[in-house]
């Protein structure tokens, strides 16, 4: 039997998985699909409270989610563009003209 | 939640157009200014209209205002006073920018309809009724300001300081999510008044797990977003990298922005366990304060040592947090108004370091030096606002922080104030380092003063615009400074409406 707790706990694990990869990870797309794994992972929790409370409001919350997800790649992948044009390295490490 | 057929659009029309009219303005400008030649002065004085009128309907609307919900849409005079004070930072910061992208040579229309945008997004965090539209609201806030922090395009500070942001804010704002989630989990709603009325009885079993959680998340998600200390680190780096007018805006309208929430949420879900709550808020205070003041000592670089100055601030209008479950409606009060004299005087204090700025980003405390003497007022003008800044009387600063500090003493947190008084102290040194340099920097060897032109040109330029912005501020710091009592009564009763009709 599936509980609430067994997508509470996937949810939970995907979402740390997305947090390790932007402390660790040193490549901006990467970092970026990180950050993409974390909000997914967040709709799988809005979902699964959904399911579990029989109310509509967490999928309307997912709709909301992706929408404000692809608006930040599309601006997050146009921000990478241009600093590449400025410095051809997809490397955080790379990009340290401010200090600290 | 109202049915969509039983809004009353004319009405809710009428409320909304403080925010919607800024919104309208910029999707305007997009559209028309590629068919326009002087398409640069028109962007500017459509922004600057369409503020205006905006801020005229606000006012008119926080003089009717009752505790109107309409859809996810919350308007109260609480509302109304933040837009307001949006609107007002809004209109200082576009009058400053139009001569400082002319000078960067980055005086694009898509700066105005950006300004514009957030203007939006945070009249949506501060009036959101559910959390969805305080999400969304902060989203578009966050969005706008990615690209603003590299809209000067071909400087690669300016670039990197937007990817860094860009990283950090979209990393909270999944934090912020999740937090979310695990309440909407705990709760089954995400409307803040229910959350208010249901959030202590939901709080048991495994929903008491979910909440806990849910507000853990919730919080740091909203600390990365006002800077707290420890999620303070992107700051200075964006604060500096920024142009100069973005980091003016990112320094106060933004961060009143994200105490607007704070307040909201605080109210919706965190008086349940006050004990809890306000120990977590002593430890954030305290360490954004101190780490905040501590770190500005050591910078030469003023745009760095306003961004830490600004990360103590937020550690400064934490601080009455710890009486909301006593007294909320007077810290509701001094909260905004701490929040009014922190974007005057910062505002001010950038719109001074803006005459300086000359084709480079960079404004060093020894580039002040001299400015005393060479432009008078200039070097009064941001003395007063660096005085401010410190807290000392008779400025509105100082009584800003005396109704923060005169909150925590009321209910019995004396050590948090006097900690928050010696970090006050701590801070007098930071900022009167750029005033030594104004009057006894640059002097020649005999101590005689050197004429303006020797250098050729002066390096001061103060255009209309900008010395416009400096005497509003000025003037407002001055004169707040001395008659604070009216301004207070206004936000208490923007404040008492708030918590009165809905508790």
């Amino acid at each position: 039997m599936i509980t609430l707790h067994h997508y509470l706990v996937l949810a939970v694990i995907l979402f740390c998985i997305g947090v390790f990869g932007v402390i660790v990870r040193r490549n901006m797309l990467v970092i970026f699909m990180s950050i993409e794994l974390m909000l997914s992972s967040v709709n799988l929790v809005f979902l699964s409270f959904s399911r579990f409370l029989g109310s509509t409001d967490g999928q309307i919350w997912v709709f909301m989610v992706l929408t404000v997800a692809a608006a930040e790649a599309a601006v997050g992948l146009g921000i990478i563009v241009a600093l590449f044009r400025n410095k051809p390295t997809l490397y955080v490490d790379e990009v340290k003209e401010l200090k600290g | 939640m109202t049915n969509i057929m039983n809004i009353n659009w004319l009405q809710f029309a009428d409320l909304v157009s403080p925010l919607g009219i800024p919104l309208v303005a910029g999707f305007l400008m997009l559209l028309i200014t590629p068919f326009l030649k002087r398409h640069r002065r028109f962007s500017f004085f459509i922004s600057l209209a369409s503020c205006f009128i905006a801020l005229w309907l606000g006012l008119k609307n926080w003089a009717q205002a009752q505790e109107t919900v309409i859809g996810f849409l919350l308007f109260d005079k609480i509302s109304f006073f933040f837009v307001i004070l949006f609107l007002l930072a809004a209109i200082l910061v576009l009058l400053l920018a139009y001569h400082y992208l002319e000078t960067m040579g980055i005086n694009r229309p898509e700066f105005y309809a950006l300004i514009l945008f957030c203007v939006f997004g945070m009249g949506c965090m501060a009036a959101g009724s559910d959390l969805m539209v305080i999400f969304l609201g902060l989203e578009i806030m966050s969005v706008s300001l990615y690209v603003l922090a590299g809209f000067h395009r071909t400087n690669p500070f300016s670039i990197e300081a937007s990817l860094k942001y860009f990283l950090v804010g979209a990393f909270a704002s999944a934090f912020l999510l999740l937090g979310i989630a695990f309440i909407y989990g705990a709760s089954g709603t995400t409307d803040l008044v229910l959350l208010h009325q249901n959030a202590a009885a939901l709080a048991t079993g495994d929903a008491r797990l979910y909440l806990m959680l849910g507000l853990g998340l919730l919080g740091v998600g909203l600390g990365f977003k006002v800077a707290a200390v420890p999620f303070h680190f992107w700051a200075p780096d964006v604060y500096e990298g920024s142009p100069l007018v973005v980091t003016a805006w990112m320094a106060t309208a933004v961060k009143a922005a994200g105490f607007a929430v704070i307040l909201r949420a605080v109210w919706a879900l965190f008086q349940w366990e006050p004990t809890l709550f306000n120990k977590i808020i002593w430890m954030a205070a305290v360490l954004t304060m101190t780490v905040g003041n501590i770190s500005a000592l050591l910078q030469r670089n003023m745009k760095r040592m306003l961004a830490y100055s600004s990360i103590a601030h937020a550690g400064y209008a934490l601080i009455p947090f710890v009486a909301f479950h006593e007294q909320s409606n007077s810290v509701v009060a001094s909260v905004g108004f701490y929040l009014l004299a922190y974007i005057l005087m910062t505002i001010g204090a950038f719109a001074v370091l803006i005459t300086l700025t000359k084709e480079k980003e960079e404004v060093l405390i020894s580039d002040l030096s001299g400015l005393g003497y060479k432009k008078p007022f200039l070097g009064f003008a941001m003395t007063l606002f660096l005085i401010s800044l410190a807290g000392i009387p008779p400025t509105i600063g100082f009584f800003g922080k005396y109704f923060l500090f005169i909150q925590a003493i009321q209910t019995g947190y004396i050590w948090l104030a006097i900690i928050g008084v010696i970090n006050s102290v701590i801070s007098v040194y930071y900022y009167l380092g750029p005033v030594v340099a104004m009057y006894f920097g640059g002097l020649s060897p005999e101590g005689t003063v050197p004429s303006v032109d020797q250098k050729g040109a002066a390096p001061f330029c103060s255009p209309r615009a900008v010395l416009a912005v400096i005497w509003i501020a000025f003037l407002s710091v001055a004169l707040l400074g001395l008659f604070p009592s009216n301004l207070l009564d206004f936000i208490q009763i923007s404040a008492s409406s708030w918590l009165v009709a809905l508790n």
